[in-house]
């Protein structure tokens, strides 16, 4: 309330500023990271079903299941990572008021991204998509850059979320 | 005299944040080591940060409230007269507004 009151009061008079400094220019934030990484997922667990195939698996197929696996917990890990330090470090007062459920939607996401370790139902790695997309179109809201959706050009096409930066 | 200045940046979270308020006070009995000032540095211009050090002559070692903020070393010692003020109060973003402790 006190706050909302100054900050308005800030807008007509503009209080004079005083820097915290921080050392490291901190700025450079953009959820395409926890885009590619969550669209990863599903392909990783797309290429894992197609050895599900197979007849008989071959020493070099469970080697193959090992390393898709193995990547898809990174990429997993990854979603969490270049989300939390969106919402953790980029993320603000003025940011949430715009997203008013950033948390939940971050929260969603860590859960999602869990599931999608222990799974390899491909509907589960969809959905984490979709969430992630829907957290980066709450990042560009708060950019004021709009967006739109579209394809990815390359496999496991689907829909993705893109700022529409020329707009 | 008191005046409200506005706090940009992160290097005094978690106890001030960006887009936070503070209000000073010109005239205070004393200065403490812990509480938080508002100067203008002559290199950095108006920055607020927290009283780590007091020398004998009054000068003040400064620094923020984590490992992001400018190093005190680069600050360096900041003489009492470019002190703006002391902070009394806060007001915070997150809802309440509280008093900085001491």
């Amino acid at each position: 309330m006190m706050h909302s009151v100054i900050k308005t009061l800030d807008k007509v008079i503009g209080f004079q500023t005083a820097q915290a400094h921080c050392d490291i220019p901190c700025k450079i934030y953009d959820p395409s990271t926890a885009q590619l990484a969550a669209l990863s997922c599903v392909r990783l667990i797309d290429l894992i079903v197609e050895l599900e195939a197979k007849e008989a698996l071959g020493v070099a197929d469970i080697a193959q299941i090992s390393r898709l696996v193995s990547e898809k917990e990174t990429a997993s890990s990854e979603v969490k990572e270049a989300v939390r330090i969106i919402w953790g470090d980029y993320f603000k007062a003025p940011q949430f008021e715009q997203v008013p459920n950033a948390h939940a939607l971050t929260h969603s996401i860590m859960m999602q991204a869990s599931k999608c370790k222990q799974t390899v139902d491909r509907e589960e790695a969809e959905k984490l998509v979709e969430l992630v997309n829907e957290f980066s179109e709450a990042f560009w809201l708060t950019k004021g850059v709009a967006t739109y959706r579209s394809t990815c050009p390359y496999p496991p096409l689907l829909e993705v979320v893109y700022p529409d930066l020329k707009g | 005299m008191l005046r409200l200045i506005k706090v940009q940046g992160e290097s005094m979270t978690p106890r001030l944040l960006d887009g936070d308020f503070v209000l000073i006070s010109r005239w205070y009995p004393s200065l403490k080591v812990g509480q938080l000032v508002v100067v203008d540095h002559a290199l950095y211009g108006v920055i607020v940060k927290k009283v780590l050090h007091i020398a004998p002559d009054g000068q003040l070692w400064l620094g923020g409230e984590n490992n992001q903020s400018l190093l005190s070393e680069r600050i360096g010692w900041v003489s009492p007269r470019r002190i703006l003020g002391k902070v009394i109060t806060c007001i915070c973003a997150s809802a309440q507004h509280r008093l900085v402790k001491d």
